[in-house]
């Protein structure tokens, strides 16, 4: 091989060095330099996570031969300015609150420098046609637009600076604290996973199936082991104890055993002095295979005589869930009007920008230790104890910053892998999945194929509702069991229905994996009802929103599992979404022509590519026809029909800080900030003295997962009574101290005073004094109960949760009828999260929400043929970009929980339910075609009308 | 990942010949490279660890020769191989003599590919999809290709749509090297671009269609169309047969409708031909009214039932 030696200039400084010929300048800046603020979520060009500047010109630097950069200056993100002296764009970007997992970010904040070094004045539309290489999953681009916006402001003179600091306040809960991890993560400090290296650390690879279902007959490793640089290569041989992981059934063994199920599925792991060397060892395996039958079908999966895939499993069900409540037949015959129709959703891909990347060693003490961006520590520590044969304090997880999860990041699908190469090797190793991996190999959301068949009378009461979803799990069961259930539970949406039947049905087949994500089902089934409302609502000539005030569950009212609400905020929701989208009221009959309530404020300007071109294009010719759809929507806060708990502790530390230390895991949604504002808050310091501990299974109470919306419930409502219990005890001390009584004590700010007298000092000579004079260390602590009970076996009746939230959306659409393009121009959100801790942060979840429901609506769609994936890269797995994003008008409202000591409750999940059924309900009202399966691709639309113009045209030859 | 022995940047025509021409079996040719790296990764041309290996890439972007456009005495434009989509944006002096490039360059890849992927690469990558191809294709481009013969630099040309001969191949032969693209200039027509793919920035076409046209003084009639699809069969197609019915004709609604009905036999796409027909009616009919508005004609809109 011929090495090149190269000399370049990177941010000012000159370099000299000898690089392969293959590289690429990521290459050189990662894994030579160690400029890691440079990052890799593709490999292909296709997501703009490693956008530098080459010579003034931003590249992808995945995409250049780092050849071609000899004599070049290089600047990185690293480049823009010192990590302790942002610019003002990353001041904006932290200001707006445009970062939420930070992984795409120090790309954003590179194109974003380069389009305002292209041209300080350009407009919104201009903004967004610059940045539309560089894909971002968390936010829906609403808060990077609004960062770009106001540094142009800044820059030119028309904001003053002080625009980019934070706006005082006296008080922290309720207020838009700036994300405490927003520095680290726009200046591109922050180290994930794969940014990180330990000393002697070997490079992980691994092995994956090429058959859908096959029986391994051999596998021969010799070759592998044998290649000089291997240190160590794993098969299911290797596990010492009971194998299998999983969320709700331990069904997947760490590396296939016996037979392959899916394509992908992991047979064997090599680890390696270099990853060269690691793939070159991973070819040298041998796999003798004998394929069996293959099932790619849940329905055919069901049939009898169908391949089975786990003898656990003879029928392939993972899961049935029953709702049964009242008698859907007698309902039925009250009915005046019968509505029956099908619905398909399809498989999604989380597509986080971070792909799957994990780091293990075997500590001085002989604890395993696994660093990884994981979403259920908790749970992982359990299923490695039994697979690892160690007793669980041996087991050590260390959640690694998360670049997105959505979900995708509870299954352990890589950390037994890791652990069982860090035993065997007794040296640090590196996974670092590629983009196509995380795709083939991680679980989707689950495609649902669902019958529904509604009963109402004339004024618009439902009497009956039955629905019958079969959904494709895939090869292995993950988090099937609770998807399956929350589908159920909240299927026929929140309404008040005498008679009601829900059976969801999760079955095996061949294909890749279905597990979490965001929502838990909810979306799947509350899509079916909300479309499904509108076919009614159009049937019985009514508004859709008043049908559906007419069923409202609201206090006092009996949900599905038959328990009593003590509150409900629908109705609120769907006056805030009226007022806020001025919405026109009238039947759902293709008003969209019509309507005066169309191209608000609330929405932005088609999207034509033109904001650059100094011509103008042609004058509308009617061939784009706009429409509005509504949808409204409920969810379920934390843990499903299971008591779930979290635990926290606090200390009143040196100085007038804090340490906060739970097992929290912040996946972009923001609940740091939260933590620290609440733990400010009833501490009486500010969110700056919060020192936040690391999510460590060995050094953090049990606070477990990031999902089911339950991270402020349960953690921050922990964290605040652990402050209070820590607080309590420090105003004892205080009090006797100063000889009054104790609950005349106060503190916020970083103040401590007694009330009515001028006895105050700050905050850190009060706890000097506690522990100098009191001797006293001033520390509380506390867990946090959500108690919920399981499901009636039969009948699903049971208490799920004891807290609900209710929502609603208005999407205002624009179909263009030659191309079948559907752009979102608008959406009007309004949730219910009890009580706002951090508004903006939850306006944050609401656009990631919303784009996120946009991409399922549109054009995401996770395929297979025979089992392999054809959407394996982000060319072919189409994500939402910077110019396909709506205005987004979140209304927050808040009914804040009695049961939580915060009032809060959650809104990371709800806010994507209604997106998709409003934007399905606008795409009728406005060309009168209604997509039952998603997603309602160019080519989908287009068939509809051309069905459409068919029917209209032979009832007219009639 | 691509993995390579050797990587060589020539900086004349000659020596990048020379390296070219002796390259082992399976090495590859480089320009901006944005397509070659995406293709050597799993799922594409990688192997089970995602990897494809070659001998040697030889890379052109250092070969001046290959770089800038000029105009020629004939009235035609030369665009040099190395030339990049972003330039098409950026100088518009360019944009002048191509009015439709600058639309078509806004739709293809995004900001930082554009400023790496050149007009040559898009074109011996012969996707079906290409954008970059229609517009060329309908100003009669020709592909401009040296090879060395007795260590002499010699060319060939040869028309663009005979190039590209089917879905990545096309009629460069071992040894040869894009050099330039011929095309004629359309000073003071109005150009459009139409696109559809899945979303709309950084994506793959479904359908494309380029238009450059040019009224008469009065704006009564078509003295000059240029029309091109690409996305709807294995190789971009000139619809010349449109060109010809518009040429002459009077300006108007009923006559972009009727020319707009022309090419929908012209589909031969194996997948989405209802989709890619419909979408070819009605994208003749928008790039036709898109380009005459940038030469200030506004026509009133036909009615289409929805």
């Amino acid at each position: 091989m011929n090495e090149l030696q190269i000399e370049f200039t990177l941010n000012g400084r000159r370099i000299k060095r000898l690089v392969k010929p293959y590289w690429r300048l990521l290459d050189l800046l990662r894994e030579e330099l160690h400029f890691t603020g440079t990052k890799e979520g593709c490999g292909a060009g296709e997501c703009g996570t490693c956008s530098v500047f080459v010579d003034g010109a931003l590249i992808k630097s995945c995409l250049m031969p780092v050849a071609k950069i000899a004599g070049t200056e290089i600047q990185t993100v690293e480049g823009l300015a010192r990590r302790d002296a942002p610019s003002l764009l990353q001041r904006a970007f932290h200001k707006t609150g445009a970062s939420q997992c930070g992984y795409c970010i120090p790309g954003m904040v590179m194109a974003a420098t380069a389009a305002l070094r292209a041209n300080a004045e350009a407009d919104r539309d201009e903004i967004k046609e610059r940045l539309g290489g560089n894909i971002c999953r968390c936010t829906g681009y609403q808060k990077i637009i609004d960062a770009v916006e106001l540094a142009r402001d800044v820059i030119n003179g028309a904001m003053p600076e002080a625009a980019l600091e934070e706006e005082a306040s006296d008080s922290f809960i309720g207020a838009d604290v700036r994300r405490i991890d927003a520095p680290g993560k726009v200046t591109g400090a922050l180290r994930y996973a794969g940014d990180m290296t330990l000393p002697d650390m070997l490079q992980m690879q691994v092995l994956r199936s090429t058959r859908a279902h096959a029986r391994i007959l051999s596998i021969d490793t010799s070759a592998a082991a044998a290649l000089p640089g291997v240190e160590g290569v794993i098969t299911c041989d290797d596990v010492p104890g009971k194998d299998g992981f999983g969320v709700f059934v331990h069904d997947q063994p760490v590396m296939a055993r016996g037979k392959v199920r899916y394509v992908g599925e992991a047979i064997a792991a090599v680890a390696a002095e270099d990853l060269e060397t690691a793939k070159e060892a991973v070819r040298r395996i041998v796999v003798e295979y004998e394929d069996l039958p293959a099932v790619f079908d849940p329905e055919e999966a069901l049939a009898a005589g169908a391949p089975v895939l786990h003898d656990y499993a003879p029928d392939n069900l993972v899961k049935h869930i029953p709702i049964h409540k009242g008698n859907v037949d007698d309902g039925f015959g009250l009915a005046d009007i019968i509505v029956e129709n099908s619905y398909t959703t399809q498989q999604v891909e989380h597509a986080y920008l971070e792909p799957e990347a994990g780091l293990a060693y075997v500590d001085a003490d002989g604890v395993v230790t696994i660093l990884a961006p994981d979403q259920n520590i908790t749970h992982h520590r359990h299923m490695l104890s039994d697979i690892l044969a160690l007793p669980i304090n041996r087991i050590r997880l260390i959640m690694s910053p998360v670049g997105g999860g959505f979900g995708g990041k509870e299954d352990m699908i890589y950390q037994g892998m890791l652990a069982l190469m860090a035993m065997k090797t007794l040296r640090p190793v590196r996974l670092v999945f590629t983009r196509e991996e995380s795709i083939t190999v991680s679980a989707k959301r689950h495609p649902a194929r669902i019958n529904y068949k509604m009963g109402l009378r004339r004024d618009g009461r439902i009497v009956a509702t039955e629905i019958r979803a079969v959904c494709d799990g895939g090869a292995y069961g993950f988090s099937t069991e609770g998807v399956m259930r929350k589908m159920a539970i909240l299927g026929p949406g929140p309404y008040d229905i005498p008679n009601v039947k829900v059976d969801t049905y999760g079955v095996y087949t061949n294909n890749t994996p279905s597990g979490a994500f965001r929502t838990f089902g909810a979306m799947q089934s509350q899509f079916a009802t909300e479309s499904h409302l509108d076919l009614c609502a159009e049937k019985l000539g009514m508004d859709p929103f008043d049908l559906r005030k007419i069923n409202a569950m609201r206090a006092g009212s009996t949900t599905h599992t038959q328990q009593s609400l003590e509150r409900a905020s629908l109705l609120q929701a769907f006056d805030a979404a009226i007022a806020a989208s001025s919405w026109e009221a009238g039947p759902p009959t293709v008003r969209g022509s019509n309507r005066t309530d169309l191209g608000g404020e609330g929405t932005r300007r088609s999207c034509r590519l033109d904001s650059r071109l100094r011509v103008e294009a042609g004058k509308p010719d009617g061939t784009r026809v706009r429409g509005r759809g509504m949808a409204g929507s409920w969810y379920g806060i934390a843990r499903t029909a299971a008591m779930d708990r979290a635990g926290a502790w606090v200390e009143l530390d040196d100085g007038g800080t804090a340490k906060v230390i739970t097992g929290v895991t912040e996946i972009g949604e923001g609940i740091l900030t939260v933590l620290a504002q609440v733990a400010a808050e009833e501490l009486g310091l500010t969110p700056a003295d919060i020192t936040l501990g690391d999510n460590d299974t060995a050094r953090a109470p049990e606070a477990a997962h990031a999902g089911a919306t339950r991270q402020t419930y349960m953690i921050a409502n922990a964290v605040a009574l652990a402050a209070r219990d820590a607080r309590s005890k420090f105003d004892r001390e205080m009090a006797e101290h100063w000889g009054v009584a104790q609950d005349r004590i106060k503190a916020a700010n970083g103040t401590i005073w007694v009330q009515g007298s001028n006895l105050r000092m700050s905050m850190a000579e009060a706890v000097a004094l506690c522990k100098t004079q009191r001797g006293y260390v001033p520390v509380g602590s506390a867990s946090y109960t959500a108690h919920h009970t399981g499901l009636d076996p039969v009948t699903g009746a049971g208490k799920p949760w004891q807290a609900y939230v209710f929502g609603c959306q208005v999407a205002e659409v624009e179909v263009d009828t030659v191309t079948g393009e559907v752009q979102v121009l608008g959406i009007w959100a309004a949730h219910d999260v009890g009580r706002a801790v951090n508004p903006r942060g939850v306006e944050g979840q609401i656009e990631g929400a919303v784009v996120q429901g946009l991409g399922q609506a549109l054009m995401e769609e996770y395929k297979t043929v025979d089992g392999h994936s054809s959407t394996d890269s982000f060319a072919k797995y189409i994500l939402p970009t910077s110019l396909d994003v709506p205005q987004i008008n979140s209304i927050i409202i808040e009914d804040p929980d009695p049961l939580s000591p915060l009032g809060a409750k959650g809104i990371g999940e709800p806010a994507l339910v209604p997106t998709v059924p409003a934007i399905i309900n606008a795409i009728y009202d406005a060309v009168g075609i209604r997509i039952n399966s998603l997603p309602a691709t160019p080519e989908k639309v287009l068939e509809a009308l051309r069905a459409k113009r068919k029917r209209m045209s032979s009832s007219e030859a009639a | 990942m691509l993995t390579c022995d050797d990587y060589r940047l020539p900086r004349s025509l000659k020596s990048a010949l020379e390296a070219w021409s002796k390259a082992p079996e399976g090495s590859r040719l480089v320009a901006g490279a944005t397509d070659t790296l995406p293709w050597a990764r799993q799922g594409r041309a990688g192997d089970i660890v995602g990897d494809v290996h070659v001998p040697l890439l030889v890379d052109v972007t250092e070969v001046s020769a290959l770089d800038s456009y000029r105009l020629q005495d004939d009235g035609r434009i030369r665009l040099g191989a190395n030339l990049v989509f972003q330039q098409f944006l950026e100088d518009e002096n360019l944009a002048r003599y191509l009015p439709h490039m600058p639309p078509c360059a806004l739709w293809f890849a995004d900001d930082q590919i554009r400023r790496q992927a050149t007009i040559a690469g898009n074109i011996v990558n012969a996707s079906p999809a290409a954008d970059g191809i229609p517009p060329l294709v309908a100003l009669n481009a020709e592909v401009e290709i040296a090879s060395l013969h007795d260590q002499e630099v010699v060319h060939r040309n040869l028309p663009l749509v005979e190039f590209v001969t089917g879905p990545g191949r096309t009629q460069l032969q071992p040894g040869e090297i894009v050099t330039a693209v011929t095309c004629d200039t359309a000073l003071g027509y109005g150009g459009a671009f139409e696109k559809v793919g899945h979303r709309r920035s950084l994506v793959i076409s479904i359908v494309c269609t380029s238009c450059c046209l040019k009224p008469s003084q009065d704006h009564k009639v078509f003295d000059d169309v240029r029309l091109a699809l690409g996305g709807v069969g294995p190789v971009p197609m000139r619809l010349d047969d449109v060109e010809t019915f518009l040429r002459g004709q009077t300006i108007s609604p009923q006559v972009i409708a009727a020319a707009s009905e022309i090419p929908l036999d012209r589909v031969a796409s194996r997948t989405r031909r209802e989709y890619r027909r419909d979408v070819i009616r009605g994208f003749v009919d928008r790039s036709i009214r898109d380009a005459l508005a940038r030469c200030g004609i506004s026509l009133p809109p036909t009615h289409r039932p929805a």
